[in-house]
């Protein structure tokens, strides 16, 4: 009995010990995970193809591994798309994926040929074979051909194109609001008239684009407005003639901005579809349950995504078929009930999302658009000149502070403690901060005439922080009213939104450059996150404190809803 | 008998081995396969690039490839922002008219031309005093497109319903 305890005891060893052998380079894979807790799921390298007739001098040998590659998985299932980043060794290694079969490829290949593969069983900690890219062109230029011009970011059209220094600037300040991209703009070709007509139509919109509401924005009232006064659009006309006539030709060689490496390397970034197309989403926030909200800019339905399992249930708000229908911002208060802004409409619009049934209030005057809410239900927004506390039981305005040159603001914040309410003027360079217990109030103004401070958020010290539609982020110091701006390392981006995490680290999509910025204030660094798309048409960031590190949501312009996981 | 037992147990682990062993090898060789023979070569040009977002929405591709469907994205794009039925007043006077049914109107109110598909692109091409001429900016599959899609029971697009994503697989 005892041999044959023995015997089964070698037996055992001899089973583990062939285990061990005959399977050690699985086991050796799994041991080099990086032990990341977001990650553990499949990786692999990507490196360039070697020459095959070596390079004399200066040139590229290749051969070397690749940083900063995104490295994409699209789940058959789920469509989810989950994108990783190269390190400087060239490895990549993805988050856990649910089992099954996916699509691999690489994100903005720009410098290098499209990789795609389809049909990859994806189960656990998967080794993917090597991925060799071969590069498009000999030098740091790229040919302007069809496949790479769709993969600029706004910002490396402007790098691109012929123009001076102030036909850009204004282009920019004009045409970089966050309404449309700059690829809209320089995928078409018009003759001067046409560019005019529409540029006119543009700039004389009443911020509605399609003049849904009587025109307040008349010739006069532009005038005062250096952006879209006369002389602006006579630059911009005369420019976009010239640069997108019918004459104008993409032959010259690209440049294009650097990938992204180090730090901003590592962050993991999740694509989720909409369930329809051409939504214009704008905001997201997030609910208790997990779930993120979206809005729609010019359709009724709004929508509650599951990130677990990436399905969406959609709500459609009560019709008016007299006005165009769309949202604008979606609030998720402490009771979990949703309220959003239908800004066409005016209407402030309460979701109970478990009943489905909506309640809607109608807003005198006109303009109900970036509210805040704090903690007790009471809505701030700025109408009829002031700043005015909106109880969101009744949807009746108990209260009103009237300031004296901030008489209206894009976007309205309130800082953690309820106490102050802070906005920028839309064109301009004012800020206002108000004190909602004792009623004072100072204006403060911004050094860049054209900052045109857009939306933001209060840090935890009681700073507000917003993004300039003038290309920086701005941050209002509530104790001195004093405001600094920082400006980011990319040329020609514009700025929607800054929004503050826990930590005080400032998160914020420089629209127009396919990037997602972090800005740490105590150390003034930026780490710029290079996303799947030359797109970062982020208008509402909405953090999840409660993760360690935070996780970023937004949703897209062009109609998918995004999460960003950075690993540190 | 132990001798007997030894050999069962010494094929039990052999068999043990045999299988994990194999099972360790399979698993290696079917996630090495499953980016070489499991699955499609490597695809380039540009059909490696049509999940590439920016491509489709580039080309106005985001919910078909060509037909009717593709004609209601460049309406959404091109179109809609003067020809829908909210807007209530435009800088250079009355509102554009809005498209729908404009197949079963006995001429183009601006031309005065028959309705028909020659006229409509001639319209869209040309412009007019308060409309861009499109002639640099659609080519003809653009402009096919678009006219299938004014001339379909779909049209007009207004924000109702917008199209569903054919990429949502809920």
């Amino acid at each position: 009995m005892k041999k044959l305890r023995m015997c089964q005891k070698t037996a055992c060893g001899l089973a583990i010990l062939g285990m061990a052998v005959l399977s050690g380079p699985y086991w050796f894979t799994t041991a080099a995970q990086s032990g990341h807790k977001l990650l553990g799921g499949p990786r692999g390298v990507v490196r360039s193809a070697k020459n095959i007739k070596p390079l004399t001098g200066t040139g590229f040998q290749g051969g070397e591994p690749l940083e900063g590659i995104g490295v994409q998985l699209i789940s058959l299932k789920t469509a989810i798309r989950t994108t990783v980043y190269s390190d400087e060794e060239g490895r990549y290694e993805f988050p856990k994926l649910d089992s099954g079969v996916y699509t691999l490829r690489i994100t903005r290949p720009l410098d290098y040929r499209p990789y795609q593969r389809e049909s990859i069983p994806i189960d656990g900690a998967t080794q993917l074979q090597d991925i060799v890219l071969e590069r498009v062109s000999k030098n740091e230029f790229l040919p302007p051909t069809s496949e790479i011009l769709p993969q600029l970011t706004d910002a490396e059209w402007m790098l691109n194109l012929p123009g001076t220094g102030q036909e850009k600037r204004v282009f920019n300040i004009s045409c970089g609001f966050g309404c449309h991209s700059y690829q809209q703009v320089f995928s078409n070709r018009y003759d001067e008239e046409s560019w005019r007509l529409i540029i006119d139509r543009m700039l004389s919109g009443n911020s509605t684009l399609i003049w849904v509401n009587p025109p307040s924005n008349t010739a006069e009232a532009r005038e005062q407005i250096p952006m879209r006064s006369a002389p602006a659009v006579e630059i911009l006309t005369k420019w976009l003639a010239t640069v997108r006539g019918p004459e104008a030709k993409d032959d010259s060689p690209l440049y294009v901005l650097p990938r992204s490496k180090g730090a901003a390397t590592r962050m993991i970034v999740t694509e989720y579809e909409l369930p329809r197309t051409l939504l214009v989403p704008h905001d997201v926030h997030g609910d208790s349950k997990g779930n993120i909200w979206y809005t729609a800019h010019r359709s009724p339905y709004v929508g509650a995504l599951n990130p677990r399992t990436g399905e969406v249930k959609e709500y459609r708000l009560p019709d008016d078929p007299a006005m165009l229908p769309g949202t604008h911002r979606v609030w998720v208060d402490q009771k979990d009930y949703v309220w959003f802004s239908e800004n066409w409409r005016s209407n402030m619009v309460g979701l109970d999302p478990e009943t489905g049934e909506f309640k809607v209030f109608p807003l005198e005057p006109r303009g109900f658009s970036n509210f805040a809410m704090d903690s007790k239900g009471l809505a701030y927004e700025t109408l009829d000149d002031g700043v005015v506390q909106i109880d969101s039981k009744t949807g009746k305005i108990v209260k009103k502070f009237t300031l004296n040159r901030v008489r209206s603001t894009y976007d309205s914040i309130v800082s953690h403690d309820d106490r102050y309410w802070s906005g920028g003027t839309t064109s301009g360079n004012m800020l206002g901060l108000l004190d909602t217990q004792t009623g004072e109030w100072w204006e403060t103004e911004i050094p860049t005439l054209n900052a045109n401070p857009s939306r933001g958020g209060f840090d935890r010290d009681g700073n507000a922080w917003f993004g300039g539609r003038g290309g920086m982020l701005l941050k209002l110091d509530t104790k001195t009213r004093r405001v600094t701006e920082y400006w980011p390392p990319i040329p020609y981006v514009t700025f929607y939104e800054a929004m503050p995490d826990k930590n005080g680290e400032v998160w914020a999509a420089a629209l127009g450059s396919g990037r997602f910025l972090r800005f740490n204030p105590r150390t003034e660094r930026w780490i710029q996150y290079m996303l799947p798309e030359p797109y970062s048409h982020d208008r509402r960031t909405w953090i999840d404190n409660s993760t360690d590190p935070v996780t970023v949501w937004y949703v897209d312009h062009n109609g998918y809803l995004v999460r960003l996981q950075p690993l540190e | 008998m132990y001798l007997k037992k030894l050999k069962k147990i010494i094929l039990c682990v052999g068999v043990i081995l045999a299988l994990y062993g194999g099972q360790g090898i399979g698993r290696k060789a079917i996630a090495q396969s499953s980016s070489s023979t499991a699955s499609a070569p490597s695809e380039s040009g540009a059909a490696a690039l049509r999940l590439q977002r920016s491509v489709q929405i580039y080309n106005y591709k985001t919910t078909a490839p060509s037909g009717p469907q593709r004609g209601e994205e460049i309406y959404f794009i091109k179109c809609w922002y003067c020809h829908n039925k909210y807007t209530r007043e435009e800088p250079r006077g009355r509102p554009a008219p809005p498209m729908q049914n404009i197949y079963k109107r006995p001429m183009l109110a601006t031309t005065g031309k028959p309705v028909n598909d020659e006229t409509l692109a001639e319209k869209i091409n040309k412009g007019g005093p308060a409309m861009p001429a499109y002639r640099y900016a659609l080519s003809d599959a653009d402009m096919a497109d678009l006219i299938s899609y004014i001339k379909s029971d779909k049209c007009c697009w207004e924000g109702e319903e917008p199209p569903h994503n054919p990429w949502y697989r809920y």
